[in-house]
């Protein structure tokens, strides 16, 4: 895992400016959420760390080294979407498998990778399915547990939630909170919950029109709100829940 | 009892019921649907109707009719019964060779018309390019092209006097007669896969546009470099489109007719069954060279839906 720089970044479509001047730090092991409204940015900045969109200007760097320019499969970055994108036409286990094959890991580290993490995952009996029989929570489970298995710099969530059932979603928020909180993953976690990035998040950014309005701890951005807009956006609807530091 | 009040006779239910009674029931729910699914039964007979008509007139009719004269003893009247043109097929060198031409001819068409579409149909779905309409409007106008056209616009282009054997050979400082390809076998080979290409596109677009970016995504994030990315993730999901035009554009392979009678270059199966019917009317030949190619072509794409997952008409 790595610390993660984003540094002054703007991304324009044309006469769009999708993300503007976004600075933020990612310490080794943090788990860093991105929350904001739609069409706010937050998806650009993480296809921005992902190597999917090169910057206007700014800069993104891995443990200090400038990746700005490299392509996507030269950045070891673990990245899960809210659509699973498994690949259909393979098992489970070949799905977990993927990377560390392209990366050129041997067959028994692979299988002994894949092995490990579906258990940890708690999934190991899914591993000879077709991810098209599985369930949403599972398939959710599988595509954390290939991201994993490239033992990436950085997992990058997108929205994995969406989508579940509320019962599962609060289920598997704790699971998969608990679980990167072990392994120790460098994370960005991009959501429009606010409640999910408090409760599964080191800290907080608030993003909204492409900038940062504030980074923090949850505790910080929910009592301390930076402008009118955070303290609009975090104070909507937000039920008893508990900061990831455990305090109430 | 007045003789008014008498019965005159028993009365009879099937005189008193209505008509349709009388039909079988599969016929009487289609003429009086009483269910919705008899009312989407008769809809969809409605919808098929004129399809089945001119399958049975201008398909199956002429189909038996060609197939009897293949067999007939006499060449202007359906009598009789020989298989003397089917010998004729199996010994005739020449024939055997057309055959063979079209065969292999009709496979390296098809193969590289169906890289040229792949690599299309990636480069329209995956990349954002300038003045795309235009592009595909002039990529998938051929198709309305008659074989004929194409081939014309070959000998424009590749001929003696075409437009790039002159460029090239000014360039080259050679003879322009010199390197004509036109009316050989490379100008065929390109008139070809000129009607080709579209028809394989048409296809491959549509299935591209199904094609899971988040999982080529996925496993470019995962190392696997575009091509890695192309084999392992893209290919087995277009692999249906692929089959598809596979079996649409080899069929179209087999069929062209009006670019090898301008261009001359190779005898194939089409073009002898025109020699055969202008050089001393064989018809009994024409047509079990028409039956034989029938039968092959259904072969061909039976098979090739059986064994695969491709949705392409017969």
């Amino acid at each position: 895992m790595s610390r993660i720089t984003i540094d002054d970044v703007t991304k324009r479509f044309g006469d769009t400016t999708a993300v503007d001047g976004v600075s933020l730090d990612i310490d080794d092991g943090e788990i860093l959420g991105v929350v904001g409204p739609s069409g706010c940015g937050k998806t650009t900045t993480l296809r921005t760390l992902a190597g999917f969109e090169t910057p206007t200007s700014g800069r993104v760097l891995f443990d200090g080294d400038d990746v700005t320019h490299r392509p996507p499969e030269t950045r070891n970055v673990g990245l899960v979407f809210q659509s699973y994108a498994l690949f259909e036409n393979m098992t489970v286990r070949q799905n977990v498998e993927f990377g560390p094959k392209m990366q050129g890991v041997s067959g028994d580290e692979r299988r002994e990778r894949a092995t490990d993490l579906l258990s940890m995952l708690g999934i190991p009996e899914l591993a000879d399915r077709d991810p098209a029989t599985l369930s949403g929570g599972q398939r959710q489970r599988v595509g954390l547990a290939r991201a994993l298995a490239i033992e990436p710099h950085i997992l990058l969530l997108d929205e994995p939630m969406t989508g579940l059932d509320a019962k599962l979603k609060t289920r598997l928020r704790e699971e998969v909170g608990d679980l990167l909180s072990e392994l120790d993953v460098t994370a960005l976690y991009v959501t429009h919950d606010q409640v999910e990035a408090m409760e599964m998040c080191d800290s907080i950014a608030v993003m909204n029109d492409g900038q940062v309005e504030q980074v923090g701890t949850p505790r910080e951005v929910y009592e301390s709100p930076a402008s009118s807009f955070v303290s609009e956006f975090v104070s909507l609807d937000v039920p008893d829940f508990a900061f990831v530091d455990g305090a109430p | 009892m007045d003789a008014e009040d008498a019965p005159t006779s028993t009365p009879n239910l099937s005189d008193s019921a209505p008509r349709s009674a009388r039909l079988p029931d599969s016929v009487r729910a289609l003429v009086a649907p009483r269910t919705e699914r008899d009312r989407e039964r008769r809809r969809i007979l409605a919808l098929c109707a004129p399809f089945l008509v001119l399958a049975a007139v201008a398909g199956i009719y002429p189909l038996a009719e060609m197939a009897r004269i293949s067999v007939s003893e006499a060449r202007f009247v359906s009598t009789g019964f020989s298989v003397d043109a089917y010998v004729d097929l199996a010994t005739n060198q020449y024939l055997r060779r057309a055959a063979w031409n079209t065969l292999w001819f009709g496979l390296a068409t098809t193969a590289v018309s169906l890289l040229a579409a792949t690599a299309t149909a990636h480069a329209l779905q995956k990349y954002t390019l300038p003045a795309e309409d235009l592009l595909v409007t002039l990529l998938s106008f051929p198709v309305s092209l008659p074989g004929i056209v194409a081939a014309f616009m070959i000998i424009v282009l590749l001929g003696n006097t075409g437009l790039l054997t002159n460029a090239v050979a000014w360039f080259a400082g050679e003879s322009a007669i010199d390197l004509a390809v036109a009316t050989g076998v490379a100008g065929l080979f390109i008139a070809y896969c000129y009607s080709m290409i579209p028809r394989a596109l048409l296809l491959l677009r549509g299935s591209y546009a199904e094609v899971n970016e988040r999982a080529e995504e996925a496993a470019r994030s995962l190392g696997a470099s575009p091509a890695r990315t192309f084999y392992h993730v893209t290919l087995p999901q277009i692999k249906p489109g692929l089959i598809g035009a596979f079996i649409l554009t080899f069929r179209t392979a087999l069929a062209i007719f009006g670019t090898v009678l301008v261009l001359q270059a190779m005898r194939v199966w089409t073009y002898e069954i025109d020699y055969v019917l202008s050089n001393g009317f064989q018809i009994q030949l024409a047509a079990a060279m028409a039956v034989v190619w029938f039968v092959f072509v259904l072969a061909f794409t039976v098979l090739g839906l059986k064994y695969t997952s491709a949705e392409v008409g017969l």
